[in-house]
């Protein structure tokens, strides 16, 4: 029942982070001038860029609670924060790609091609949604969190990927556009903009990480108190 | 579509999205407290 203490402030937390990201868009919304090359559309990588950032974040957090899990936690709550960011990072790398695809519109003249980046990308979300589908498939606790958790390291292996694909192949999208041979490519107030977006998304992601991981414990909790409940009748 | 479309178009699925995250891991909360507080009373 500890899950239940402290919930006020959990909760004030998320609302707060969630609060200061809608400011943050306003800002980059009404206070930011046009860009020189693309005029108001590239407003949408305060929210493209973010969204990827926190999909490459919960394949880190699936990464670790993976590896945690084949090593030492093999029935305990470590995996399930590992399928919990499974589920947050599915819906970001979704975000990503819409956003990506609406902004590809105006800028490329396509909705979507098979570049190097964008496959990458889709196949992260293919392997978050097969991370979900193996976790509902296989119903052995043990044996669950060992593939779930072999699959889980696969998915942390193609965030490199994705993010090498601009340099290693010849691709539509533009090469890394924050920083370059370690220099910024983004003029200072835009820069940070974008930084500040990042950690707030990333922070709200690690935020939905815990609080579904914590719903799954209570979904367990649940369910140990139903067989003990009927084993006793 | 104009520029102004795209990126409305662009906030809202973002922001929905998100929003719709909250939203339901907060309902499920509730739901899974009140599912546990019935199951102990009734232990």
């Amino acid at each position: 029942m500890q899950q239940r203490i402290g919930q006020g402030w959990t909760q004030c937390l998320g609302l707060l982070l969630y609060v200061l990201l809608l400011s943050l868009w306003g800002y980059a919304l009404i206070g930011l001038g046009s860009e020189e090359h693309q005029g108001d559309v590239y407003r949408i990588i305060y929210m493209h860029v973010p969204a990827a950032f926190a999909a490459f974040m919960c394949s880190f957090v699936l990464f670790v609670a993976s590896i945690y899990g084949l090593k030492r936690n093999k029935h305990g709550q470590a995996v399930l924060y590992g399928r919990a960011a499974a589920e947050v990072g599915l819906a970001f790398t979704l975000i990503t790609l819409v956003t990506g695809s609406i902004w590809g519109k105006p800028t490329w003249g396509v909705w979507w091609t098979w570049d190097g980046r964008l496959t990458t990308t889709f196949i992260l979300l293919l392997l978050y949604g097969g991370y979900l589908f193996l976790w509902s498939a296989v119903s052995d606790p043990v044996l669950r969190t060992k593939v779930c958790s072999i699959l889980g390291l696969l998915i942390f292996a193609d965030v490199p990927i994705i993010y090498k694909s601009v340099t290693w192949w010849r691709t539509l999208h533009q090469p890394p556009s924050l920083f370059q041979g370690g220099q910024g490519l983004i003029a200072g107030e835009f820069l940070s903009l974008l930084l500040g977006g990042i950690a707030g998304v990333s922070l709200l992601a690690l935020w939905l990480i815990w609080q579904r991981g914590i719903n799954l414990g209570l979904q367990k909790e649940i369910d140990t108190q139903l067989i003990k409940k009927s084993l006793r009748y | 579509m104009t520029n102004l479309a795209y990126i409305i178009a662009a906030y809202s699925w973002g922001i929905v999205g998100i929003s719709l995250m909250m939203y339901a891991v907060r309902r499920q909360r509730l739901k899974l407290e009140a599912i546990l507080t019935h199951l102990e009373s009734a232990l």
